[in-house]
């Protein structure tokens, strides 16, 4: 039970370096290894490409150009339609393992009152030391210059979710509004944008937020 | 003489008698009202003189809130005592002559109480009442006149005298309910005032004479044993369904068997049946017989008796020469408030098996859900009790209840701390409601009271066996603690590499052990200090163990569950289907999950998660089983762990995963 080998069937993918050096993250050795000039691996875990790599993707008979100097889930690469947005989108907030609901349980009865309102916790994140930082936002931009927001979106999202401190980066956070809108997908853009809006920040950083959750408002009530 | 030593007999016998069913008493514990009455009637059979006599009595009862007082009137129960004199030896000169008529009677002595009255506070728990009893004493005796007449010569006679004394007798008794059992203790009535001739040849006893009795009391039957210091008896009620349409007041049967242990034998049955016709009206038939095993009893004996004797003025009709003895009776309520008429509708048991270490959640969610329905035009306030033998309790907040509603009440159980049971057993969970101070039982159930360290399959279940405050683990945890706090201290980040010399510490010496579960048994868990001790487990024992110890020194952890999806052909041996599985643990470094890139760990190592401070900080899966090789080798499984069932195969979005934090 505990030693299972058996891996259930996941995407896997070729990919063929034409110059460069890339690596992947095996999920099962834990550690980055450095990929051949042919290589079948695992959709389901993170690249590194360095700088001046030239890769392609291969999946069947799809072929799809890799960014170089760049940092990104393999699978965010494949194309997909709305729904597989959507679920990759839920996957992504799953992977946090977030709390179970079921404390509701327990009648757990205030013991107090609490005064003040919530502030993002900024006093111990440093943005500089998250690793890869620019090749991540390298893979996004790659992707958005490339007309490919699914893949911009996920990998902006991923880096979002496992990075929160980078909310407070109003381009950061502008630029995933933007994806939600680009793909239509209203409902994330309300539910993001209320999120942060119940967090105070600065001004013009609210501001920015209240124009999206309005967008957001507009298009679901025009549905 | 021997009648007359035989009336002593009888006199004895009868007036130590046991007491007969007190039926306003238990008429009004079926349905309340402020006035009762109570009419008895008794045919008593002397087998000495083959007579018959009829007695009654008049019992009136008037009770608000929660004074009672009572009243009874009784007619023609005196007791008659003939005693023959003992031999006179007198010196008279020889010419003196005595004339005796020869139907001179002998000495009688005669007690009547016409009148008697008690006023008590009486609640479920306790109680306490005063009771008075008027006695009307009277005295014929002979007593020797010797008379000198002229010249000398002397006459003797003897002559008829009459005494009569009224006196105010006063006693005192209480009761204190303890779960089942019921203490009644008290002093019979002694004389307090006394009106007319104080010094009687024979007389009442004057001397201070306690009793007492136990009660044991179940809802459908309740027995108990009372002793003072001439006899003991015991009995037994017995309540019965009501055949009569529409009557929901059971018939009562009632058994009491009494024997003298002093100087004279004694043994006395009763047999009385109380069979409710109405609301307001109840029937009542008993029968007694006496049975003597004494032919002697001089004078000198009777007179000792009698100033001790115990008198017995309440209820029974008690006659000097009643040898057996038919009774009957009727019960009235009057100015009744009916009691409300609260009804059992339904009862769901939510949970049949009782596992004590889930105390903390059964405070919290019920065990059943009771279904009461007000069939009474008019509200009601209710509590609802329930027990479950010594082991837990419970007892709802005052609940209104209007006219025809039909109320859902929850039944939680507040479980005892007490360790009580290494095994498993069947219990009954006894489930009564109170209403205007009176218990009406309304359901048993059966259920099963699992021991200390069975789980009932429930990952969530398993919080209640982690132990942080435990004091061994508390002591064992913050030695190794402190042992890896002051360990190398130049790697960097500090918090991570104490974490994990912590750890390393925790897992050495821990052997796993496979769980010996069958699909008969009911998983058992072992608590930390268990662990600790036998330095053995499995997969939960371990999971128990090092969340405990984490938690001892503010670490927070997360247990997550993986539950592959049972076949249905597999026999899961929890609670819960499909509740086997495998667990692992989370633990938080308390560090920003910018500083992943000091760990030197990889983003399936390292987890973005929001800690209960609401901080997102990096958590560690670490696997418990592989502990004892270390730190690195049980977070590296771990990872392999949250990257399988996690990102893999997508296990929460799927429901196959789950996470409870501690």
């Amino acid at each position: 039970m505990l030693c299972s080998t058996v891996i259930s069937a996941q995407t896997k993918v070729w990919i063929k370096i034409d110059s460069g050096t890339a690596l992947y993250l095996h999920p099962y050795q834990q550690q980055w290894l450095p990929l051949s000039a042919k290589e079948e691996v695992l959709a389901k875990t993170f690249m590194l490409t360095k700088k001046g790599a030239k890769a392609m993707l291969f999946k069947e008979t799809e072929v799809y150009a890799l960014p170089e100097s760049a940092y990104f889930f393999i699978e965010d690469v494949l194309p997909k339609s709305r729904v597989e947005i959507v679920a990759a989108l839920t996957q992504i907030e799953a992977e946090q393992l977030p709390k179970s609901t079921r404390e509701s349980r327990e009648r757990k009865l205030p013991i107090g009152l609490t005064y003040g309102e919530s502030i993002a916790d900024t006093t111990s994140s440093n943005i500089a030391a998250i690793p890869y930082l620019n090749e991540r936002l390298n893979a996004v931009e790659y992707f958005l210059s490339n007309g490919r927001y699914d893949a911009a979106l996920l990998s902006q999202k991923r880096l979002l979710t496992k990075f929160p401190v980078l909310y407070q980066d109003a381009l950061q956070a502008e630029r995933l509004f933007m994806l939600y809108d680009k793909l239509e997908l209203y409902g994330f853009l309300n539910d993001e944008t209320r999120r942060l809006l119940s967090i105070k920040r600065s001004a013009e950083f609210d501001k920015m937020v209240e124009r999206w959750n309005s967008i957001a408002k507009t298009k679901l009530l025009n549905r | 003489m021997m009648r007359s030593v035989a009336l002593l007999l009888l006199l004895l016998s009868s007036v130590a008698s046991a007491q007969t069913v007190d039926w306003i008493e238990q008429f009004q514990n079926q349905g309340f009202s402020k006035f009762a009455i109570s009419v008895q009637t008794e045919v008593l059979r002397n087998r000495f003189d083959a007579s018959n006599y009829l007695v009654s009595k008049v019992v009136l009862q008037y009770q608000t809130g929660l004074w009672r007082a009572q009243a009874t009137i009784n007619n023609n129960y005196e007791q008659i005592f003939q005693i023959e004199p003992e031999p006179t030896a007198i010196s008279l000169p020889q010419d003196a002559a005595l004339v005796r008529p020869s139907n001179q009677p002998n000495d009688v002595y005669r007690a009547n109480f016409p009148l008697s009255f008690a006023l008590g506070l009486s609640s479920e728990q306790v109680g306490v009442s005063m009771f008075f009893s008027v006695l009307m004493e009277k005295v014929a005796a002979s007593r020797l006149k010797v008379s000198e007449t002229q010249g000398g010569v002397f006459t003797a006679q003897l002559k008829p005298m009459n005494w009569e004394k009224q006196s105010l007798l006063a006693g005192l008794r209480g009761y204190a309910t303890l779960g089942n059992l019921r203490m009644h203790l008290g002093i019979m009535p002694t004389p307090v005032l006394s009106i007319g001739q104080v010094d009687l040849p024979y007389r009442f006893r004057n001397d201070i004479l306690p009793f007492g009795e136990l009660e044991f009391i179940q809802p459908y039957f309740r027995f108990g044993l009372s002793a003072h210091l001439r006899s003991i008896s015991a009995f037994y009620m017995q309540s019965l369904p009501n055949p009569l349409p529409n009557i929901s007041e059971p018939i009562q049967v009632a058994i009491r068997a009494q024997r003298g242990i002093a100087t004279f034998n004694f043994q006395t049955l009763q047999l009385d049946i109380g069979v409710p016709l109405t609301s307001d009206l109840a029937a009542s038939v008993g029968i007694e017989r006496v049975w003597y095993s004494s032919t002697k009893f001089s004078r000198g004996e009777f007179e000792r008796w009698l100033n001790t004797a115990t008198l017995n003025w309440t209820n029974s009709p008690n006659n000097l020469l009643q040898e057996q003895s038919f009774r009957a009776g009727a019960t009235f309520k009057f100015g009744a408030q009916t009691q409300p008429i609260l009804k059992l509708a339904d009862l769901k048991l939510l949970h049949q098996n009782i596992f004590q270490s889930k105390r903390e959640y059964y405070a919290h969610n019920p065990v059943a859900i009771l279904t009461l329905h007000n069939a009474d035009k008019r509200p009601v306030w209710c509590q609802v009790t329930a027990t479950l033998g010594n082991t837990g309790r419970f007892k709802s907040e005052p609940i209104q209840i209007d006219a025809d509603e039909l109320r859902d009440v929850p039944i939680y159980l507040y479980l005892s701390d007490v360790k009580q049971f290494q095994i498993s057993r069947i219990g009954e969970l006894s489930i009564s409601v109170e209403l205007d101070n009176r218990r009406l039982p309304l359901a048993n159930v059966p259920v099963v009271i699992l021991n200390e360290n069975a789980w009932d399959g429930d990952t969530w279940s398993l919080k209640f066996f982690i132990a942080p405050n435990d004091q061994q683990v508390q002591l064992f945890a913050k030695t190794k603690y402190l042992r890896a706090l002051t360990g190398d201290s130049t790697s960097q980040p500090a918090r991570f590499h104490q974490l994990r010399r912590f750890i390393t510490e925790l897992g050495k010496d821990l052997r796993y052990v496979p769980d010996a579960t069958t699909s008969m048994v009911v998983d058992q868990v072992q608590s930390p200090r268990e662990t600790l001790e036998k330095r053995s487990g499995d997969c939960e024992d371990f999971v128990v163990y090092l969340a405990s110890c984490l938690m001892a020194v503010g670490i927070h952890c997360a247990i997550v569950d993986v539950r592959p999806k049972a076949p249905q052909s597999v026999v899961v041996p929890t609670a819960e289907p499909g509740a086997i599985g495998h667990l692992f643990l989370l633990v938080d470094t308390g560090l920003d999950v910018t500083q992943i890139g000091q760990l030197g760990l990889n983003e399936f190592e390292a987890i973005s998660r929001q800690n209960p401070l609401g901080k997102t900080t990096l958590w560690l899966p670490i696997e418990t089983t592989v502990l004892s090789s270390g730190f690195e080798t049980a977070l590296k499984m771990g990872a392999q762990q949250y990257y399988r069932e996690v990102i893999e195969k997508q296990g929460i979005i799927k429901g196959n995963v789950h996470i409870y934090d501690l």
